[in-house]
């Protein structure tokens, strides 16, 4: 769905209120998987910036792709990107300036 | 006066200073609990199984105040003050009282109604609707549910057809209604210039035959879009055209698409994986074909498809769809089987991508169903270590595995291109 829509800067998972935190381990897995197959049929990643999980009850997490850094496609089959965690304010105020609420 | 119609000493009233916080809780013992207490208590009406107003509708995700509304006259005003109750809905069943009793009802004080739902298969409730539709001029929302059938004719001569011609609000909802070609008709009755909004909930559309109506835009400044798609397949299936069926909602209602900027999508039906296929690779072919996969990628991919072919507009993505799969292969999405992703139309004003979640947990796992569940494909089997959930969130798949959908996508494609 990425891939479909390439050119989204935002992405959101929206988790069920009370589900629970995300996984620890999700930015890491995020930043491995999440640009790699765009990167792989496009061979470039534009506007992709934030991956956001949470809700609006719960509040949110998120991570802030580091646009000044390059894409590591060193490792074969593999498109890691560097990323700074966002505090919950940040990720809200990137979710509903983009008019989103629910 | 008590009940017995005894008139009771009046209190004079209080010369003193207001009270302090003190003398609230003595003239309130409730007051006076531990919060605890207090909690517990509103916690109780919270979750009361009221049997609810007669004509209001549960206004979604507030059902604790509307419990509290019901409770108490003041926390009813209160709630009617701050707009919980403005969305009525002449009940199913009932016969309905004259006209001049809603206005006994609600005429004597300043009401405010932002949605009416409208039961256009009851013809006992088209007069009341009317009059409120009048009374209410500026009524932001209106839902339509039901099926006028044979009345069709009936309808747009009636006091509620004309109505709908001076309405002039925003957000127009088909909740579980069943338009014909002919019914269609009705929906061209609405005022529709104002319309920014329009959700399309489980309601079925079966356009074959003539139309009504000179093929137009349904609601030219429609910027959102909600879509519910049906849960009954079985309903909507026709044999003889076997390709995408809502094409002919979007082919007949929306093109030339409006600029839409918001899309919040939920297929209806849900992908299967055949039993047992963890460990036979022979029938990846099967799986992918379906009849439950098939129906629910033509109705998902077909409207995929109409966005990336007809609106530019679109900024926010809404995929109501959890992200607990099964997941159908994006090969659909692509035109045709040799295409190159970068050949793609482009969505380059979309700001915002949403999925919906319900165990963050399986974002991350392995095992079980959680990693391998993307009918037609086998991540273990293939050592790819793909994981399903983030397979449907990033990509699109350029193995070709089923030629009957691009056939299903190429045929809507030249549909909606060639009108």
């Amino acid at each position: 769905m990425c891939a479909f829509f390439t050119d989204c800067e935002c992405v959101v998972i929206e988790t069920w209120v009370g589900s629970g935190d995300p996984p620890t381990d999700i930015w890491k897995f995020a930043s491995e998987q999440l640009l790699y197959r765009t990167y792989s049929m496009f061979k470039k990643v534009e506007k992709f910036r934030y991956f956001i999980v949470g809700n609006c009850i719960d509040g949110y997490a998120g991570i802030e792709r580091d646009l000044s850094a390059e894409i590591d496609t060193e490792e074969v089959g593999r498109a890691i990107w560097k990323y700074e965690v966002m505090d919950a304010e940040a990720c809200r105020k990137q979710v509903t300036k983009r008019q989103y609420s629910n | 006066m008590d009940k017995q119609g005894v008139p009771r000493p009046r209190k004079r009233p209080s010369l003193a200073l207001p009270p302090t916080q003190s003398q609230v809780q003595g003239s309130f013992p409730l007051l006076s609990c531990p919060p605890e207490i207090l909690l517990l208590i509103a916690k109780r009406v919270a979750n009361l199984h009221s049997s609810g107003y007669n004509i209001t509708a549960k206004p979604r995700g507030r059902t604790d105040l509307f419990n509290f509304s019901h409770s108490n006259k003041t926390l009813r005003e209160a709630c009617v003050a701050t707009g919980l109750l403005t969305w009525l809905t002449p009940p199913k069943g009932i016969r309905w009282p004259e006209p001049t009793l809603f206005d006994m009802l609600f005429g004597s004080r300043q009401f405010v109604i932002s949605c009416l739902e409208v039961d256009i298969g009851n013809v006992d409730v088209w007069e009341l609707c009317a009059h409120i539709m009048e009374k209410f001029p500026n009524l932001d929302g209106l839902v339509l549910s039901g099926c006028a059938a044979k009345n069709t004719k009936r309808f747009c001569e009636s006091k509620l057809g004309a109505q709908f011609t001076k309405f002039t609000g925003t957000s127009i909802t088909l909740k579980q209604a069943v338009f014909s070609g002919f019914q269609s008709q009705i929906l061209f009755l609405l005022g529709r210039s104002n319309v920014t909004s329009f959700s399309l909930l489980g309601t079925e559309f079966n356009l074959r035959g003539p139309k009504e109506w000179t093929l137009k835009t349904l609601f030219p400044k429609l910027a959102r879009f909600v879509f519910n798609g049906l849960a009954k397949r079985q309903n909507v299936y026709v044999e003889y055209h076997p390709d995408f069926v809502y094409q002919p909602l979007f082919s007949h209602f929306f093109l030339p698409a409006p600029n839409l900027v918001y899309f919040e999508l939920l297929t209806g039906s849900r992908a299967r994986l055949l039993r047992g296929r963890i460990d036979d690779r022979e029938n990846i072919e099967d799986e992918t074909n379906t009849l439950a996969n098939y129906f629910t990628s033509r109705t998902r991919f077909g409207i995929l498809r109409y966005l990336q072919e007809h609106v530019k507009t679109l900024q926010v993505f809404v995929d109501n769809d959890s992200l607990d799969g099964p997941f159908l292969n994006h090969t659909m999405l692509l035109p045709h089987p040799h295409a190159k992703a970068d050949s793609f139309p482009r969505f380059e004003k979309m700001k915002l991508l949403v999925f919906r979640c319900e165990d963050p947990g399986s974002l991350t796992a392995f095992g079980g169903t959680t990693d391998d569940c993307t009918v037609g494909s086998r991540n273990r089997l293939s050592g790819s270590g793909g994981h399903s959930v983030w397979q449907h969130v990033i990509d699109i798949n350029l193995q070709r595995t089923n030629l009957g959908s691009y056939r299903s996508c190429a045929l809507f494609s030249r549909t909606v291109n060639a009108l």
